[in-house]
């Protein structure tokens, strides 16, 4: 799969996957149980999250490590 | 009926013998029967063994022993918090048939070490994952949800159907039900009080603490929940806990921080004009306004919602492979949504994270802040029938009800500050409105006498009272 410049993933034969084939793939990938009638709603969420988490910059996280543990100290 | 007092006056009569564990006690029980049938607050409720707990300890009361400060007190537990002979079915049909827990969570028996009584388990929403905590109602208007998803304790505690209660706070969950019922909420620094024993929702973002009546009863609380607990690696190495006598507070010298990202837009007018009140309160207790901009909040709810499916979801795995009917449908969207989830969008959402912390602590020394002061959630409660999805209408701009509330609460989680909320005043339909106060990491005796100071000044602070729409239903009977 490649992704364009509007976001979208097209296959290799340049048929547009929707989100909601996306996630019916990446769930029997996962072989995760997915009702069929429930894959919109499942869609729609996972796109919802993977959009805005893409909407930090990632210039901003330029040198932040991974807080594994949250480290807090008094002040 | 609970007389309207705080736990420490209730305790000292009992430890005067003014009054016994088990008087109290046993109106504690009047109460719930009485009110609980409107509200569905409990889940549980274990009479029997409450009265029995009260009558041993009026037996070492009697002999001279006082187990703790606690003594005799009557609490509630949510029903994801494990207690010794009763069930944790965390509101999920999956966990409809467990049986009984062998033994206590640690935050449950450092309430029993003190002296307490556990009368019951409190409503939650189902795995603690939602603001709306069905079929709980909301104790000023029955037609209103209680909030979530610490709804039941929050709800009981309004209702005076127990003294305290225990919530756990993944993106608001203890603070949420606080405001829209009306009572204190305390989410300790991460790391302050142990989770063992409780279902995970989130791991990195989870946080246990109780629901009061009054800011004395939330310090209380917080002394005998806090401490290290070896079954909870976030809580060693931190530092002790001790309350601090709480009298007339001021604000003198007290900076606090209004930051306009997230909180302030948009509001439910009514929120907006109670909020305004308090800052003014504030002024006029003593502090000093600050403006203070925090850009990096703008990304909080998308790292908050990221971290949480995908922690969820992974803790939650087995019973998505092997028993999705079990979760209703709602549930199970998001948990299969965030099992879907890019390793790295997860990553990245940890990483901003870490980012909304460091702003925090930039905003807090570069302003010499002692707090920052915002609304507790945007809006007053929703109806029963509007889902997480539904939109809230503030001040014309619509926002779902699932965000809305976490937007306002979920930063502290992000960036693990204690935050307290306080009711302030009711708002001209009747319902609390709430303001929130944060403080630096570990700073709980500064955020506590901070927020006596301005609770003592609310419209709306001591004493107690019936909540309407409680008490309209209670007269119809």
């Amino acid at each position: 799969m490649i992704q364009r410049q509007d976001g979208e993933l097209e296959s290799e034969g340049d048929h547009l996957m929707t989100d909601r084939e996306l996630v019916v793939q990446l769930a029997r990938l996962a072989r995760l149980p997915l009702d069929p009638e429930q894959a919109d709603a499942v869609a729609s969420i996972w796109r919802a999250r993977v959009n805005e988490a893409s909407n930090v910059p990632v210039e901003s996280l330029r040198g932040v490590g991974l807080p594994l543990h949250l480290h807090l100290e008094a002040s | 009926m609970i007389p309207p007092m705080d736990i420490s006056a209730a305790a000292a009569l009992i430890k005067e013998g003014e009054l016994s564990s088990v008087a109290l006690v046993s109106s504690t029980l009047e109460r719930l029967r009485t009110v609980d049938r409107h509200l569905h607050a409990f889940v549980t409720v274990d009479a029997e063994g409450a009265l029995t707990q009260a009558e041993r300890l009026d037996r070492e009361l009697q002999d001279g022993r006082q187990r703790g400060p606690l003594h005799g007190i009557p609490v509630g537990i949510k029903d994801i918090f494990d207690v010794a002979g009763m069930p944790t079915k965390c509101g999920c049909r999956a966990f409809s048939d467990v049986p009984p827990a062998s033994t206590d969570s640690t935050a449950t028996a450092r309430l029993r070490q003190a002296g307490a009584v556990i009368v019951g388990k409190t409503t939650t929403h189902e795995l603690a994952l939602g603001v709306s905590t069905p079929p709980t109602r909301n104790p000023w208007d029955l037609r209103r949800s209680a909030g979530g998803s610490s709804g039941g304790s929050g709800a009981a505690v309004a209702a005076g159907s127990i003294m305290a209660a225990l919530g756990s706070d993944t993106g608001g969950s203890i603070r949420t039900p606080s405001a829209l019922c009306g009572v204190v909420g305390l989410k300790p620094t991460y790391g302050r009080v142990s989770r063992a024993g409780v279902l995970p929702l989130s791991w990195s973002l989870d946080h246990a603490g109780a629901i009061t009546r009054s800011v004395a009863d939330a310090g209380l609380l917080l002394e005998i929940l806090a401490g290290p607990d070896a079954s909870d690696p976030s809580t060693l190495g931190q530092p002790a806990y001790n309350q601090p006598v709480l009298g007339n507070e001021s604000l003198s010298d007290r900076r606090l921080g209004v930051v306009p990202e997230a909180f302030l837009d948009p509001l439910e007018e009514s929120v907006r004009n109670g909020f305004e009140e308090a800052v003014e309160a504030a002024r006029t207790l003593g502090a000093a306004i600050v403006k203070v901009s925090i850009p990096e909040l703008k990304w909080a709810l998308a790292a908050e919602f990221t971290i949480i499916l995908a922690e969820a979801a992974s803790y939650h795995e087995e019973l998505l492979r092997m028993n999705p009917e079990l979760l209703s449908e709602d549930i199970l969207t998001q948990l299969q949504a965030g099992h879907l989830l890019p390793a790295a969008t997860y990553l990245r959402a940890q990483r901003t994270r870490a980012v909304i912390q460091a702003a925090f602590r930039k905003a807090f020394d570069g302003h010499c802040l002692d707090g920052v002061l915002t609304p507790t959630v945007p809006c007053t409660a929703h109806l029963t029938e509007q889902t997480e999805q539904d939109m809230l209408d503030l001040s014309g701009t619509e926002e779902p009800a699932g965000q809305a509330y976490v937007r306002t609460t979920g930063p502290a989680n992000l960036a693990g500050l204690p935050a307290i909320a306080l009711p302030f005043k009711l708002s001209p339909e009747g319902l609390p409105i709430s303001v929130q106060l944060l403080a630096r990491p570990f700073q709980e005796r500064e955020l506590l006498r901070m927020a006596k100071a301005l609770h003592d000044a609310a419209p709306c602070g001591l004493p107690w009272r019936e909540p309407a729409g409680l008490g309209r239903a209670l007269e119809t009977r």
